[in-house]
């Protein structure tokens, strides 16, 4: 099978093979069917709607340019690149953490949000989830996350490249790894 | 039979067949152990489910998602165009910085000079058994030669500390006490050998996690996943003196040379030269913390070799990561397991410009070896079996 960046080549001449058209329309469907639900993962991992979209756009970007020599799960192929470029993005924020928090102050005391309490609460909150998925080992990290974005067992078997009768034990593998974590940062948040 | 916790995970999601669903679902109600299990599960399961729902996020429509990475492809593939021309001039210098630090993709890049596998090879593990998987090469070259980051990688984090200089000695006992090793010869070939003492050496460095991350996006290689640890864990190679003898009309120095400065325009290495080399050293060490996980680094290099995350993960289960050498050959060339010097080896064959070559590869009281030259498998056998 011709690669996806040959496919587009050919998707863009005006003479396009009849085979070209077949294989153009698999990236097409690949978009159409899967922009919205890459979007929303990625926002889960990294929390911020312009950088889920941003980081979506690029993996697409890579799936054109260095599309895999198998192609039998394309799908699988771009969860797993993009999911890798959400926890990077996480990792790269971790060194900017603390202009984050300051930040974020700023943006408590300028936005005066209706419920200014809840608020800081929550965005408080989506900050701890962001560090403990930083921390996890990033499969467990990826399982989670789509697992929560409503991928099926037969979906992350095929992601993941393992049998789906694996998948519940390496979901229960990774939400006991996040409750851990979710404890130990609630702990440190409690101490005096 | 209590059902472990990932199958009362499967369970709560209903994910079982419809057998094994009813079974658990019986065992729960008769076993308080088993139920208490479920229940903290069903916890994790919600507090996964709360911290990680998402609030109110609608994307930018489909259709002009798509304008969007149009213009992207776009500008990207200007960028490629610049970028190539830019590299292409780049490919020496990368190409032998692999061959020098990364010894096992130095094979891949320098095969047709099968005598230069002897000099490039030895950087990986303490070798007890080398075994052979056939790639498609052809890409590999350039696309590290067109990496910055690798450039960056090698200048920034890698240290490497030559024991000497390469030296020629007389006799057999000379080269022996230079390479603290036993040196042994050949008894079937004719006349004297040339003798080269080859120093060694130390390579250092610390892996930089998103350095050696940068370097497998710019291979394209987006979705390799690297070890957690691996972040700043000390490396260091080192490889032992080792002795080459030369038969016939050898020309090795100045085929590595010449592979040193190859113009990558000039597709065609130097022609070889009508000689049989043995190479002989102690096998070379590699440390690393004691919790890296090589076999997962393992399954990073096959993946950059071409394989995909299954095959990779299914080869490299079956491969003890810390003794064993796993060298890429091209698809062209033939490959077996033979005994040899009373071990197994590895015999591989190929022809070049119209003649056979072998490379046959053991290893025996810690002691590596590597013959090679013109002639098929049955030279080769003859050649190791009369070493004394």
């Amino acid at each position: 099978m011709q690669s996806i960046r040959m496919t587009m080549t050919f998707f863009k001449s005006t003479n396009q093979a009849v085979s070209a058209k077949a294989e153009a329309a698999e990236f097409e469907q690949l978009f159409e069917g899967h922009w919205e639900r890459l979007c929303s993962v990625l926002y889960r991992i990294t929390g911020d709607t312009h950088e889920a979209q941003d980081l979506a756009l690029e993996a697409f970007v890579r799936l054109y340019q260095h599309s895999p020599a198998n192609q039998d799960n394309l799908a699988g192929w771009l969860y797993r690149v993009a999911t890798n470029l959400g926890f990077n993005a996480l990792r790269a924020h971790q060194r900017r953490q603390f202009y984050e928090t300051e930040a974020l102050k700023e943006s408590m005391l300028q936005d005066f949000p209706a419920n200014p309490e809840e608020d800081a609460a929550r965005r408080m909150e989506n900050q701890h989830v962001r560090k403990i998925l930083r921390s996890m080992k990033p499969r467990l990290a990826r399982l989670l996350v789509l697992r929560h974005s409503g991928f099926t067992y037969a979906e992350l078997a095929e992601t993941e490249g393992v049998r789906k009768n694996s998948v519940g034990t390496l979901l229960a593998r990774a939400e006991k790894e996040f409750e851990r974590l979710y404890l130990a940062e609630r702990s440190d948040q409690d101490a005096p | 039979m209590h059902p472990d916790e990932g199958e009362i995970r499967q369970f709560l999601d209903e994910e079982h067949t419809p057998t094994r669903q009813r079974e658990i679902a019986a065992h729960l109600e008769t076993c308080d152990r088993c139920r208490k299990i479920s229940q903290a599960v069903s916890a994790r399961i919600m507090l996964a489910e709360e911290s990680l729902a998402e609030t109110s996020f609608n994307p930018q429509s489909t259709g002009s998602a798509r304008l969007e990475l149009n213009q992207r492809l776009d500008s990207a593939e200007k960028e490629n165009k610049f970028m190539f021309k830019k590299t292409f001039a780049r490919i020496p210098r990368a190409a032998w910085v692999t061959l020098g630090v990364i010894g096992v993709l130095a094979i891949a890049l320098s095969f047709p000079s099968v005598r230069a596998i002897a000099t490039s090879f030895l950087g990986i593990f303490r070798v007890e058994r080398v075994q052979v998987i056939p790639v498609d090469l052809e890409n590999l070259p350039q696309a590290f030669g067109s990496g910055e980051s690798f450039e960056k990688f090698m200048a920034n984090e890698v240290q490497v500390e030559e024991f000497g200089e390469a030296k020629e000695v007389s006799t057999r006992e000379e080269a022996g006490t230079a390479a603290g090793i036993p040196v042994r010869l050949p008894g079937n070939i004719e006349g004297e050998p040339r003798l080269r003492v080859e120093p060694g050496g130390r390579m250092t460095f610390q892996v930089n996690y998103e350095l050696a991350r940068a370097v497998l996006d710019d291979i394209g290689q987006h979705d390799i996943e690297l070890p957690e640890g691996l972040d700043g864990a000390p490396i260091e190679v080192v490889i032992h003196p080792a002795v080459m003898a030369m038969y016939g009309e050898c020309r090795v120095e100045e085929e590595i040379k010449a592979m040193e400065g190859m113009d990558p325009d000039e597709s065609e290495a130097p022609p070889l030269s009508e000689c049989t080399t043995l190479l002989q050293t102690t096998s070379p060490t590699i440390s690393a913390p004691p919790g890296l996980d090589l076999g997962q680094i393992g399954e990073a290099y096959l993946q950059i070799l071409g394989m995909t995350p299954q095959e990779a993960a299914s080869f490299a289960a079956n491969v003890d990561w810390t003794t064993t050498f796993v060298i890429p050959i091209p698809k062209y060339a033939d490959y077996q397991q033979v005994l040899v010097d009373g071990v197994s080896g590895t015999l591989v064959e190929y022809r070049e410009r119209g003649t056979a070559w072998y490379a046959l590869l053991w290893v025996k009281d810690g002691l590596l070896y590597v013959l090679s030259g013109p002639g098929n498998g049955e030279t080769a056998q003859g050649i190791a079996g009369s070493l004394e």
